[in-house]
């Protein structure tokens, strides 16, 4: 058994309208976009939110075994996340690491690994992802790209703030929509790849579940490359759950909005006691899996800002801003 | 790129590792020091201690002219870091992010956020900057 003791997300302070951005281009968008500042990335990002969750959870840095990180938009073909989150947090030197990439799957790629080592070393694993999804003025995916960062820690056992009763995975091999370093994505033909890929990926990764499906599941999370996508995804998971998701509030934010929205669940079913149960899916590149969550009912409080209060701690910038801040050689953004 | 600079203040930048005189006390940080530049003990006996990722400002300066790829006003401050353990605090020097003219003043807490402080080439080097806690921001 496989639980998440301690969890923490990290969302940047300024935030962008999209009617703002759209505006530029004269188009209507709602919602808003995280907007990194200039001396964030990555590495920074990553670590606040593992930050947050080893000083939630029970086990002690010495204990930590492994750390592994998923992303979609590391700029970087050689520097790593992990290995320099892992040094910033003081683990031991020990610490095996690995960097997940290439589909919006990385965060439920990096799960199964985590889970694995857990259960095969009796360790705990540091699970962190990030994203700050590239923006390129005047392009389609500017007015939605957004950034963040998410972290767990898993441990053998149970308690903690949640249970992963199962994972179940559908790999395809199925790739549509795709994108190459700092660069917009090509999305070919978004129904197709719904009714080729996402459909049967989704209900293929939930069949393999071992464990039948609770009649208790009361929430899902949906992380997809876009919100079409997503949705698609939620309805082979079940209308009738209730959607947790960061989406309207920061914008894409690649794989981290998997453990985001993960860790905004724990933090508020801790709050309101509600519904037990959670399937989180992810559908990316290659294929889907979808985890079941056994939530906790224990109400402790926890240490540093829940990602509820990050999301409502923010300030607007302008359009300029926006692109000024952007602009970094170290995230390969380019904000022309 | 100059990787041994960078390598060998690697405790400070991302640690707060700083050094504490065992002759009076005093804290010297980031600079890992041979004389107390307090009670010129030399050579001088440190010892490495943690400080806390928190602080009150003592002073500050906005610098308002700028080469143009910064930004401005850039806040500069110095502030008093308390240590985890008993013992002085140091008074550190640091950047502030995220912060508005009008959200510091003497005595203003600030939090120690690790952040890229620059970019040598491609590769970004990092250390703490200074602000408000979130949420108290103006």
């Amino acid at each position: 058994m496989v639980a998440i003791d301690g969890c923490g997300g990290y969302v940047p302070l300024y935030r962008i309208e999209r009617e703002t951005v759209a505006a530029q281009h004269g188009e209507t968008a709602t919602g808003e976009n995280a907007v990194p500042f200039h001396d964030e990335d990555h590495v920074t990002m990553a670590s606040d939110a593992a930050e947050t969750a080893l000083s939630r959870s029970s086990v002690d840095r010495g204990e930590i075994g492994a750390v592994y990180s998923a992303s979609v938009t590391d700029p970087y073909a050689e520097h790593g996340i992990s290995a320099p989150v892992s040094f910033r947090l003081g683990l031991p030197g020990s610490v095996r690491t690995g960097d997940f990439r290439g589909s919006h799957r990385a965060g439920t790629d990096s799960l199964s690994a985590a889970m694995a080592f857990v259960a095969d070393r009796g360790s705990a694993v540091l699970m962190v992802a990030v994203d700050i999804v590239p923006v390129h003025s005047g392009s389609g995916d500017e007015i939605s790209a957004g950034a963040g960062a998410g972290a767990v820690v898993l441990r053998p056992g149970d308690g903690g703030d949640a249970v992963i009763s199962d994972l179940g995975v559908a790999t395809t091999g199925f790739v549509e929509r795709h994108r190459t370093h700092a660069s917009s994505p090509v999305d070919g033909d978004p129904s197709f790849e719904i009714e080729a890929g996402v459909r049967p990926a989704t209900a293929s990764a939930l069949d393999s579940c071992e464990t039948p499906r609770s009649a208790e599941a009361g929430h899902a999370i949906a992380c997809a490359p876009t919100p079409r996508i997503g949705g698609a995804v939620l309805d082979e998971l079940g209308t009738e759950l209730e959607t947790v998701s960061t989406y309207d509030r920061i914008g894409k934010a690649g794989v981290a909005s998997f453990l985001l929205d993960v860790t905004m669940l724990l933090e508020d079913e801790r709050a309101t006691g509600a519904d037990r149960t959670a399937l989180a899916a992810a559908y990316g590149a290659g294929g889907a899996a979808v985890v079941s969550l056994d939530l906790a009912t224990n109400q402790e409080s926890r240490e540093g800002a829940t990602v509820s209060e990050l999301l409502d701690h923010k300030q607007y910038v302008t359009y300029a801003k926006h692109l000024e801040y952007r602009r970094s050689p170290a995230t390969g953004v380019t904000a022309e | 790129m100059n990787g041994p600079r960078y390598h060998r203040t690697r405790p400070q930048d991302q640690h707060l590792v700083a050094f504490e005189c065992r002759s009076c006390g005093w804290v010297s940080f980031p600079e890992h020091v041979q004389i107390c530049k307090r009670c010129a003990e030399t050579p001088a006996a440190f010892e490495e201690v943690i400080l806390q990722p928190r602080g009150v400002v003592q002073t500050f300066v906005a610098q308002e002219y700028l080469p143009e790829e910064f930004e401005v006003p850039q806040l500069l401050a110095i502030v008093d870091m308390p240590q985890e353990a008993e013992g002085e605090p140091a008074r550190v020097y640091g950047l502030l992010t995220e912060t508005e003219l009008a959200d510091v003043d003497i005595g203003t807490e600030v939090v120690a956020r690790f952040r890229r402080m620059f970019t040598d080439g491609d590769r970004g080097v990092y250390g703490f900057k200074f602000s408000r806690p979130r949420g108290e921001e103006r």
